[in-house]
């Protein structure tokens, strides 16, 4: 279990980023196949998940403009009517917010294999050719583009600043899209490097409809075990089966979890057992659903009591070996830790890392604790936040 | 006295005689302690505490007090090698009579007040 082969090599064995939001410079030198993250607020471990998810798409304009979207960073302007117009702002994916002369870098130490953004100027036939596919792009409208390398492969994102009666930013962000899949096909179809699969999952408690996505990927599978038995560690093992079932046939949206137990006729909600099992059963179906890829937790913590943290952890770390995910989590809590380092601990043959990220005076630097240390911080009550 | 164990000013002691030796010879000349004294409860636990003790956030001194009744060579390079793992620079080749005071190796940050904290 403990070889390498190439397809349980972990994507990221090290971490590095520059450049990227509020990380001048940042590198960790040994991530585990499950990673957890602590620090003070603001100090930036959400952004270092970012950066992850931004690694795993290879910089696609998707994942950029989802990044930019969730963290509001829009550009305002006003038009004639003193209507607000808005556009995505890919300044705010450098650090500083100055792009001019700036690249992001995010990858594992070894250079070779980093993913670089930097803004680039498009020459007049790249130019002509998004104008004329899209021909709403009005007079008075600019394009500028990033450029994203990765193993010898690049991509061009463009980014459209759009004037008075622009699109509306759904439109916009579309667009841009497509233009970037134009862009990438007149430069040659094979040109983009394979995204790798990462969900992420927040603070806050999984939507239904998410929770619906993901268990569209495991039911009747074996990770639909996996997903009722994390359940189990919450309620029990009078929980029987979990199913998702509609309010309405035609309304996705509408779709609601409900478990069923065991010598109990009558199905209860899936959300009326309490946030420790939807969280757990939501990190169970997105560990299943991220095979082969990365899953990002911020602030792992939430909703999980501090007696159930390290049976948490121990299913977080078997069903990231058994299905070959990279996990990394960001937590503020020290039953989190203690529980995350004994399970670490106690399974010998799957790495677990922990990484305080400090920030002082600008400066941003990750302290590394080894299984053995976590371990022994655990036992002496030191502290490691 | 505070007696959080992650306070910015530490100092590492064997066991409870070691504790009350060291507080008792401090108190001589002063009124109180600006540091805590952590009793690890064998010399055992406190060599494995080191690099967890020297990367406790806004840590500004950490003090060692360890006998060497057996062998100084061995048990300094027990605390060194530590040391060397949590990413401490500069520490001697051996102990001095006066005791040995490392300033100003990451991550351990900022000047400590370690004229206090000396090992030997």
């Amino acid at each position: 279990m403990t070889q390498e082969t190439p397809g349980n090599r972990l994507h990221l064995p090290s971490l590095a980023i520059a450049g990227f939001r509020g990380i001048r410079e940042l590198s960790i030198s040994r991530l585990g196949r499950v990673t957890l993250l602590t620090g003070n607020n603001a100090v930036g471990k959400t952004t270092v998940l970012e950066a992850v998810r931004v690694f795993a798409a290879r910089g696609r304009h998707s994942a950029l403009s989802t990044l930019l979207r969730d963290r509001d960073e829009y550009t305002t302007d006003a038009d004639d009517d003193d209507d607000k117009i808005r556009s995505l702002d890919f300044a705010a994916l450098f650090f500083g917010r100055r792009r001019s002369q700036k690249r992001i870098a995010i990858g594992p130490i070894a250079a070779a294999h980093r993913l670089t953004i930097e803004e680039v100027a498009l020459a007049d036939d790249q130019l002509s050719l998004i104008e004329g596919l899209i021909p709403e792009f009005p007079s008075d409208g600019a394009i500028q583009a990033l450029m994203s390398r990765f193993e010898g492969k690049e991509q061009i994102l463009p980014f459209f600043w759009m004037g008075e009666g622009s699109p509306a930013d759904g439109r916009s962000i579309g667009a841009e899209a497509h233009a970037a899949r134009l862009l990438r096909r007149a430069m040659g179809a094979d040109s983009s490097p394979p995204e790798i699969r990462c969900w992420s999952l927040g603070p806050g408690l999984l939507a239904n409809a998410k929770i619906a996505r993901l268990w569209d990927k495991v039911a009747l599978t074996d990770d639909e075990d996996a997903a009722v038995n994390a359940l189990r560690l919450v309620m029990g093992d009078g929980v029987h089966r979990v199913a998702m079932v509609a309010e309405h046939p035609h309304r996705r949206l509408r779709t609601r979890p409900i478990v069923r137990f065991k010598g109990d006729p009558a199905p209860v909600p899936l959300k009326s057992l309490g946030d420790g099992a939807v969280r757990l059963f939501g990190v169970a179906l997105a560990l299943a659903n991220s095979r082969d890829g990365f899953l990002v937790i911020d602030e792992a913590e939430n909703g999980i009591h501090h007696s159930l943290q390290e049976r948490f952890w121990r299913m977080v770390l078997e069903t990231a070996e058994a299905n070959n995910v990279q996990v990394l989590a960001t937590t503020h809590s020290r039953d989190c830790v203690e529980g995350f380092a004994r399970a670490a601990t106690e399974s010998q043959h799957i790495e677990g890392a922990l990484a305080r990220i400090n920030r002082r005076n600008g400066e941003m630097w990750a302290v590394e604790y080894s299984e053995r240390d976590m371990w022994i911080a655990a036992e002496q009550g030191i502290e490691v936040r | 006295m505070s007696d959080d164990p992650n306070a910015p000013c530490v100092l590492l002691v064997e066991g409870p005689d070691d504790r009350h030796v060291v507080l008792q010879l401090y108190l001589r000349t002063h009124d109180d302690t600006d540091f805590i004294i952590d009793d690890k409860g064998g010399v055992d636990p406190l060599l494995d505490s080191i690099p967890s003790e020297v990367k406790v956030d806004e840590r500004k001194a950490l003090g060692i007090v360890l006998d060497a009744d057996e062998s100084i060579s061995d048990r300094w390079a027990a605390v060194t090698s530590r040391l060397e793992e949590a990413g401490i620079t500069g520490v001697p080749d051996g102990p001095a009579p006066e005791g040995v005071c490392i300033e100003g190796s990451p991550p351990i940050e900022g000047s400590a007040p370690c004229r206090e904290l000396a090992s030997g």
